[in-house]
């Protein structure tokens, strides 16, 4: 029902308000208003024939002395009756047109949407008119003519919206199981463009009052003795210089009607377009800190680390309190360590990522008992020194190459901006450094790259870009988000490999976050395993496979198969599934889909305890020993 | 059961005007009852490959059989019939299922396609179906939104299962889930092999998944199948380089770092119109680290089966001399092509 509660939030807005308050006065009053002064407006009075205001008639009177103000108000049922009728027609053949398509074949559907476009080339109002003259004056005729005249563009708007719906898989799926297209159509498509298609028609109504007065005030569109407001608008201005409040009173009907069909359009338009967040943010205190959430030991932290985190914890304001997807994270990164961050999704490794980098987008509030990037707090530095401090010694590496590389500009620009910037560098020595951070990250004739835009890249080749965009400055810190999970295996390979490469080249650590566990132990030192919004298990790389000590990351290792896997066995699942960050559980989070778990794990939180010797950390009450491999199924459930 | 044979199919694109063959005289097999993986990174068209044999995009050559009878001579209402016993299960969970059906209504709507029932019958096949993805009935009334992504994908599955297909093809079917609902997804497709005697072509990139469920296993590199063999013999002795240096590129757990057979990226889809063989240019043995070896620029590698064990498209194929082969390795033969 979030839909719902977004609509009303959306006309809660000024605009949205006072179109939905006219929209239902003018439908109120289309009602009765031929109720209460149909009479009045019949009404002809001989002695005031043609005249201006007065306290009788407040518009004036027209040739038969009846009231202008009482025609005009019972003028409004067939005013929108009319508007409303031609919409009907148009949107009624034009989403008939532009759903053709979709279940014609080839051919025709070619033919159709050659139609739609050859159509769309007339202005839609010359093309009403001229209907109205051939298909001859009357209100038929003029809806006619109208509804015919403001098909194409919803056949456009149905035929774009239909083919993106076409294109996804689930009708994909509904065509491999057999069904009609027609079915299709109706179960499929057209459910799913209905809204935009609704919020257009609301549009076109205002647009067809303006069409229909003009037809009408042309004498194409109502014929007298019936009237609406472009034939009142018509039979009073040719009195404009000597009564001019008598054609005042269908202008004000016409742009008010028209002005309010149009607001309230946008207006659902962008309830249904945007998330309109129902609880205004609040700015968290650091008082704010659930009770449950604890700061972690962390053992590793030495004076020399690249960086220091310690109670980290992020916050977003909810529907029902704060949500708190990072919980009082604590560790270190040794100078050139390279430390994974394992976790499924919703873990909140990336958003702990973002925080470090000072980056975690609004409404989300960062508290932290103790952050150290390279021995300082970036958060005590003013604005400049910390953006610079953090411009060049932090790189950040996404997963998405294709979004964090500017596809309008030139990659030799976006590779020295960071240089300009934040080192004030010339732009002939920022140059000169990108060629040799692109020789640095093995792409081959660097000179001709700076001259190539993203798109000439393959991905592979875009994330090599990326991280040279990273070492432009003189990193002490790679963070890198999934950076090879939307590459193929061998690319991959390549570019854990240059990860690892720039590591050794400049001594800069590396935190790299990523959800394959596998990956993590190919590129890292130290892997720490994130689970609902806590370090779980914070373990040597090297001793993973002799065997982690939490379920959890027992249950990871075992739950993917390599190339030994023994394919006679099944494989390890978890039941369950991660808790909603919105209702993480008392007690340990993972407890509802342990094995081991005890009455305990579901009250108490188990802290991250340091094994002194190894300063191996694992937060639960039964750790585990032993090789993952030997573990066997335990249920399958529903996940 | 049935038995799935794909023959000399090939798929024809255009890319920005140029046409480009994205599947190229594939043929493959898949016996009744047993599951076939295929295995190959983007672009190698193993999911084209897929939309072909059940009639998604259109095959520009090539023939699809189905328990040996040719979906291209049947009639169309025949072969509407027929299409039904291939079903599809796409990678994305979240886009494969309508945001505003039900579970209880998209699996209804599956059940009803090829049979008339009634309410009641529909209901109790819609509860079966749940119950055979174990998933509690009550989803039903749930909306896709509502479900997590492992819940989601078996819904896909049982709407696959809705209309009782006996082959089942499995287009990266767990790429898009996290490991720990993968390995169970994995796991119910092993159950319903076994209970309900499917025959399954399973399409991944990951190669350590494509071994775990497939019997045999076939690599498709730029629309062509350039390795086949039984999952074992393939992953133990690959011939061919590229399914060697795919090999290599499988991340394993305790590993680290290790000494592998590296690939240049490629840089354009040209590569589907070179003549020769198609991996030339990035070959680890072909012409550009051995010089002498020029055929592989010239001449097309067909599908041969050199060491009787499988089937490889490679002027030099040869099983893998390090790691992971378990046969003695044999030097390099030159063979001459069968033409």
């Amino acid at each position: 029902m979030a839909r719902r509660g977004q609509t009303r939030a959306a006309l809660r807005t000024p605009v949205g308000v006072v179109s939905l308050v006219i929209v239902a006065g003018l439908v109120i009053l289309a009602i009765v208003a031929p109720i209460i002064w149909g009479e009045e407006a019949r009404t002809t009075d001989v002695p005031h024939l043609l005249e201006g205001g007065s306290a009788e008639h407040p518009l004036g009177t027209d040739n038969l002395g009846r009231d202008l103000l009482a025609r005009t108000l019972v003028a409004t049922r067939l005013s929108l009756v009319l508007a409303i009728l031609a919409v009907l027609v148009g949107a009624v053949i034009g989403v008939t047109l532009g759903a053709l398509p979709t279940v014609l074949g080839t051919r025709a559907s070619r033919a159709t949407a050659a139609l739609i476009d050859f159509t769309l080339a007339y202005p839609g109002l010359l093309l009403a008119m001229f209907l109205a003259v051939v298909l001859g004056a009357g209100p038929l005729a003029a809806i006619l003519a109208l509804g015919i005249a403001s098909a194409p563009a919803f056949a456009r708007l149905t035929q774009t919206l239909a083919a993106s719906i076409a294109g996804s898989d689930f009708v994909a799926a509904a065509s491999v199981l057999g069904l009609s297209r027609r079915r299709i159509l109706l179960r499929h498509i057209l459910p799913n463009i209905a809204e935009p298609i609704i919020l257009n028609v609301t549009i076109a109504v205002g647009y067809a009052l303006l069409a229909m007065s003009g037809l009408s005030f042309l004498g194409l569109g109502i014929q007298p003795p019936s009237y609406d407001w472009g034939r009142l608008l018509n039979e009073s201005l040719d009195r404009i210089y000597v009564t001019p409040e008598a054609a005042l009173g269908p202008c004000v009907a016409i742009v008010i009607a028209g002005l309010a069909f149009n607001g309230l359009g946008e207006a659902l338009a962008r309830a249904a377009s945007t998330r309109v967040p129902r609880h205004r943010p609040q700015p968290a205190m650091a008082e704010d800190r659930p009770d449950d959430v604890t700061t972690e030991p962390d053992p590793s932290a030495t004076s020399d680390a690249a960086l220091v985190v310690k109670g980290l914890t992020v916050t977003f304001p909810g529907e029902d309190g704060p949500i708190v997807p990072v919980r009082g994270i604590s560790f270190s990164v040794a100078a050139g360590e390279r430390v994974a961050i394992v976790g499924e999704s919703g873990s909140g490794k990336t958003l702990m990522s973002l925080a470090v980098a000072q980056l975690v987008p609004h409404p989300g509030v960062v508290t932290v008992d103790r952050l150290s990037f390279l021995g300082t707090d970036p958060n005590d530095l003013p604005s400049a020194e910390r953006d610079r401090l953090l411009g060049t010694s932090l790189a950040m590496v996404f997963q998405d190459t294709a979004t964090c590389l500017n596809p309008a500009l030139r990659l030799g620009v976006q590779l020295s901006e960071v240089v300009e910037v934040h080192q004030r560098a010339r732009r002939t020595d920022a140059v000169r450094r990108a060629v040799d951070r692109l020789r640095s990250v093995r792409l081959s004739s660097p000179e001709r790259r700076l001259r190539q835009f993203p798109h000439e890249l393959s991905g592979g080749m875009r994330q090599r870009v990326v991280i040279a965009v990273g070492l432009m400055g003189e990193p002490r810190l790679v963070i890198a988000d999934e950076p090879t999970s939307s590459l193929d295996v061998t690319v991959q390979r390549q570019i854990l490999r240059l990860l690892r490469q720039v590591g050794d080249d400049t001594g800069a650590s590396c935190l790299f976050i990523t959800h394959d566990i596998a990956v993590a132990t190919d590129l890292c030192d130290r892997v720490l395993v994130m689970y609902a919004g806590r370090i779980v298990e914070d373990i040597d790389a090297a001793s993973l496979w002799d065997g982690p000590a939490h379920p959890y990351t027992r249950a990871l290792l075992a739950a993917v198969p390599d190339l030994e896997t023994d394919r006679t066995v099944a494989l390890t699942s978890i039941p369950g599934r991660p808790p909603d960050v919105a209702a993480i559980p008392p007690g340990c989070a993972f407890a509802a889909r342990c094995s081991f778990a005890t009455d305990r794990c579901h009250v108490e939180i188990p802290p991250l305890q340091v094994d002194a010797e190894t300063s191996h950390r694992v937060a639960c009450w039964h750790p585990q020993q032993g090789r993952v491999a030997t573990i066997t199924r335990t249920k399958v459930e529903a996940t | 059961m049935t038995a799935l044979d794909v023959e000399d199919l090939s798929v024809r694109f255009q890319a920005n005007g140029r046409p480009l063959v994205a599947v190229d005289r594939v043929s493959l097999r898949v016996p009744s009852g047993s599951v076939v993986g295929l295995v190959g990174e983007s672009g190698s068209g193993k999911s084209t490959l897929a939309r072909a044999v059940v009639g998604l995009v259109p095959a520009a050559g090539g023939r699809v059989r189905i328990d040996d009878a040719d979906l291209a001579a049947m009639s169309a209402s025949e072969r509407r019939r027929a299409r039904r016993q291939v079903q599809l299960v796409f990678q994305d969970p979240s886009g494969s299922l309508n945001p505003r059906m039900t579970v209880g209504a998209t699996l209804a709507e599956a059940v009803g396609a090829h049979e008339r029932l009634g309410r009641g019958e529909r209901h109790d096949k819609v509860s079966e179906l749940l119950d055979l993805v174990s998933l509690d009935r009550r989803l039903a009334a749930s909306y896709p939104r509502e479900l997590s992504g492992g819940q989601r994908q078996r819904v896909a599955i049982a709407r696959a299962l809705a209309v009782r297909p006996s082959i089942l093809i499995c287009d990266e079917i767990t790429s898009a889930l996290d490991a720990s609902v993968a390995g169970a997804i994995l796991n119910l497709l092993r159950d319903l092999r076994r209970t309900l005697g499917l025959s399954i072509l399973f399409i991944s990139h990951n190669l350590a998944v494509v071994r775990y469920v497939s019997d045999e296993i076939g690599v498709m590199y730029a629309g062509r199948v350039v390795e086949f063999g039984s999952a074992e013999s393939l992953v133990r002795s690959p011939e061919h380089p590229y399914t060697q240096v795919l090999l290599d590129a499988v991340p394993r757990v305790g590993r680290g770092d290790h000494e592998s057979r590296e690939i240049d990226e490629q840089e354009s889809l040209d590569v589907h119109s070179l003549t020769g063989c198609r991996f030339h240019p990035r070959c680890p043995v072909g012409p550009f680290a051995d010089p002498s070896r020029t055929r592989c620029a010239s001449e097309d590698p067909q599908m041969e089966a050199p060491s009787h064990r499988h089937l490889a498209a490679c002027h030099y194929a040869r099983p893998a001399g390090s790691g992971t082969d378990t046969n003695s390795s044999s030097p390099p033969v030159d063979r001459t092509p069968s033409r």
